[in-house]
């Protein structure tokens, strides 16, 4: 009897040890949530929450008719289309070559930074990149290349913002790929090298399948950042999505939506249908990637 | 046994204690606010909410307030700066009934507060206090005007004005600036051979509205609170402002490499700006050796119309003090406080009276205090940013992809319809 007692007296214990971080979380963050839900389903006003009409599935409904919802959806999802796989790749390479190179840290810290450099300072100085007569359009000029006016265009506002985007994070998920590279054993390129394996099968066969680990969380994570971006087009646009809502992303038209057109009841309904749009993604990639059970 | 009891007992009133211990901090926050909560009587604090463009705006509100307690011992009065999203970070005060008992309100989204029931009506505390409305260019106090209340009193107000750089006029040969739109082609013409840019302006109906006006054209019917873009006698406005661009006249500032036309003005990469009274002092800060002058908005077709945009203080409709929070607000926009305001030269005074002083003083701004004789207010409505944003993007297509003015009209009206329904 006695002994029976005792670890239910632990658990107790634990739990109230946990409680003030539970209480904040249901505080804060679970309750928030929960509300957000609920009013998804009302026309529902910060300013008069009083007087919010019961909507039922009208918020979503009209979402799908929503001809700038719908441009927004296409554009994050151009938007993530192209830079999940790039950045991808491209922290790969990065890390491959840096795991060899000499002078690691110095490269590892270099590539690194943007990602710490706040995204508001690197979209002001992208903006400075890409101006009329900034830097990437006097340098195609030594060419005799014109460049357009690139974040006026509504056909190239879209890929710069994608650009600024790679370069920002790509040092982040190389120190990620830099860590999986640590992981893989010494003994199994030893011992493909006996085999006579070549630099391009040891890559192949064995790099790329033993950081498929890897590769899934960086695949998520970047893809979860790029379906949630706002702070780039906000910046670049000015907050409003143009030109021609060619920088609209889901979350900044939900930002529009809910403090400047005062509809927090339809972007409450806009964030549940991104959040299942991203939970769906990622299932589906953890049915590709993640199936190895071990 | 007993041990793990006592600690099990001990955490629990520690995280009782926490839970308790959050409340009534907030509890006493709360109640500052309500002490003294009867009448004006007893001392009374209020909050007062406004953005600050400058260090010396809130120095400006700062010295109004002193003058205000000085006469009104019993009052005490905090600044809440709100910079950033001001309209972001208000909502949820209003919601939570914790907004400051008066604020600024900008005319283009007053009537959305104003109908949404969380500003205070002031008719009441207005004949109680014998306040002189006639005392304001119209124009002004009707922008915080609704259904037939009125909800705020203008504070300050910019019109816009046509900036020009003497020295690339004087270039292209010309000696005066355009009174007219007609004459403007004719330099444009000439500033255009001699490779200047005319005039920056964005595509962005703040700015080009007044031509919709000048050519008999209305984008808002205030009766019915409904959006009149496919009225046929907006067309005219329209094609105006499109021909220019497209005739390469009226340069966008993003061409230029900004995001509003003062930055290229400065740099003398433009020859003209349409403008309000702000890019006075960015002209002083950014390029104090460029002459440059101010003249009045060109006409169109023997027309003047202009465009305002004023802020005004509001009350809270949950302010505990609604006396006292009159009386501050009738004393921020009285005589006193804007001579403060003419003095400093930040804001054009919304009382005419002060025009007057503000002009013997600063005589750069006789343009921005002429245009508001035939200015409309920037605010349509209850319809807010779902209508900029509408017609601003269509008119964007009729620039990038050459739609005509009808098809521009067109489509504004169809994008604000898809986003109303929502509604």
């Amino acid at each position: 009897m006695k002994r029976r007692k005792y670890p239910l007296d632990q658990a107790l214990a634990g739990y109230l040890l946990v409680l003030p971080a539970m209480v904040s979380l249901a505080v804060f963050l679970i309750g928030p949530i929960l509300y957000a839900f609920y009013i998804s389903f009302f026309h529902f006003s910060f300013l008069d929450p009083q007087n919010a009409t019961f909507a039922g599935f009208g918020n979503y409904i009209h979402l799908f008719n929503d001809p700038v919802f719908l441009r927004a959806l296409l554009n994050t999802s151009l938007y993530s289309l192209c830079v999940v796989p790039v950045q991808t790749a491209l922290s790969l390479f990065l890390a491959l070559i840096v795991n060899q190179v000499k002078g690691k840290t110095f490269f590892r810290v270099a590539y690194y930074l943007p990602t710490v450099t706040s995204t508001v300072a690197v979209s002001v100085m992208f903006i400075f990149v890409f101006q009329p007569s900034g830097l990437l359009n006097r340098f195609l000029l030594l060419f005799g290349i014109h460049g357009p006016n690139y974040f006026n265009s509504p056909s190239f506002a879209l890929p710069s913002i994608m650009a600024l985007a790679v370069w920002s994070t790509v040092g982040q998920f190389m120190i990620i790929y830099l860590a999986g590279l640590q992981d893989i054993p010494e003994e199994i390129y030893e011992a493909a090298d006996l085999d006579g394996a070549s630099g391009w099968a040891r890559l192949t066969r064995i790099t790329i399948p033993l950081l498929r680990r890897t590769t899934f969380l960086t695949v998520v994570m970047s893809l979860i950042g790029t379906f949630q971006v706002f702070d780039q087009m906000y910046v670049i646009s000015g907050g409003s999505g143009g030109p021609l809502n060619s920088t609209l992303s889901v979350v900044l038209d939900l930002f529009n939506k809910a403090f400047k057109d005062m509809e927090m009841g339809y972007a409450s309904a806009m964030a549940f249908v991104l959040f299942v749009i991203i939970l769906i993604l990622t299932l589906v990639q953890q049915f590709v990637l993640g199936r190895e059970q071990e | 046994m007993r041990k793990q009891w006592l600690s099990v007992v001990a955490l629990s009133a520690l995280a009782m204690g926490a839970v308790v211990g959050c409340g009534t901090s907030g509890a006493t926050g709360s109640s500052t606010n309500t002490g003294g909560s009867t009448g004006s009587n007893g001392p009374v604090t209020l909050n007062l909410g406004m953005w600050s463009s400058s260090p010396a705006e809130k120095q400006l509100v700062q010295n109004q307030i002193n003058l205000f307690e000085k006469s009104n011992p019993n009052i005490k009065v905090n600044i809440q700066v709100i910079n950033g999203n001001y309209l972001q970070a208000i909502q949820p005060m209003l919601a939570s009934h914790t907004a400051p008992d008066i604020f600024y309100v900008d005319s283009s989204y007053a009537p959305q507060l104003e109908q949404a029931g969380v500003l205070m009506s002031l008719d009441n505390y207005i004949q109680k206090d014998h306040v002189d409305l006639s005392a304001f260019s119209p124009s002004l106090l009707q922008a915080f005007q609704w259904k037939g209340q009125t909800y705020g009193l203008p504070k300050d107000f910019n019109t816009l004005a046509l900036e020009y750089n003497k020295s690339l006029l004087a270039k292209a040969g010309i000696s005066q600036p355009p009174a007219t739109w007609t004459q403007f082609e004719q330099d444009a013409k000439a500033l255009k051979a001699k490779g200047i840019a005319p005039l920056s302006m964005p595509v962005d109906v703040a700015r080009y509205y007044p031509f919709i006006v000048d050519a008999g054209g209305s984008y808002y019917d205030s009766s019915t609170n409904q959006a009149t873009f496919t009225n046929s006698a907006n067309q005219a406005g329209v094609k105006f402002f499109l021909d220019n661009l497209h005739k390469g006249y009226f340069v966008t500032p993003q061409d230029l490499g900004a995001t509003w036309a003062g930055p290229p003005f400065a740099q003398g990469k433009v020859a003209m700006a349409l403008e309000g009274a702000w890019l006075v002092p960015f002209m002083q800060q950014s390029a104090p050796k460029l002459q440059y002058g101010v003249a009045g908005f060109p006409s169109l077709d023997g027309k003047d119309a202009n465009m305002v945009y004023t802020v005004s203080y509001s009350m809270s409709k949950f302010t505990k003090h609604p006396n006292s929070a009159a009386k501050l607000l009738f004393f921020m926009t009285g005589d006193q406080a804007l001579q403060l305001t003419a003095d400093s030269g930040l804001a054009i005074p919304s009382r005419t009276s002060e025009q007057g002083l503000f002009t013997q003083k600063y005589p750069n701004y006789q343009a921005f205090i002429d245009g508001v004789k035939n200015a409309v207010p920037y605010q349509f409505g209850t319809l807010g940013q779902n209508f900029v944003d509408a017609i601003n993007s269509a008119t964007q297509a009729g620039q990038l992809k050459n739609l005509s003015p009808a098809q521009v009209l067109q489509q504004a009206q169809q994008t604000l319809q898809s986003q109303q329904q929502s509604q």
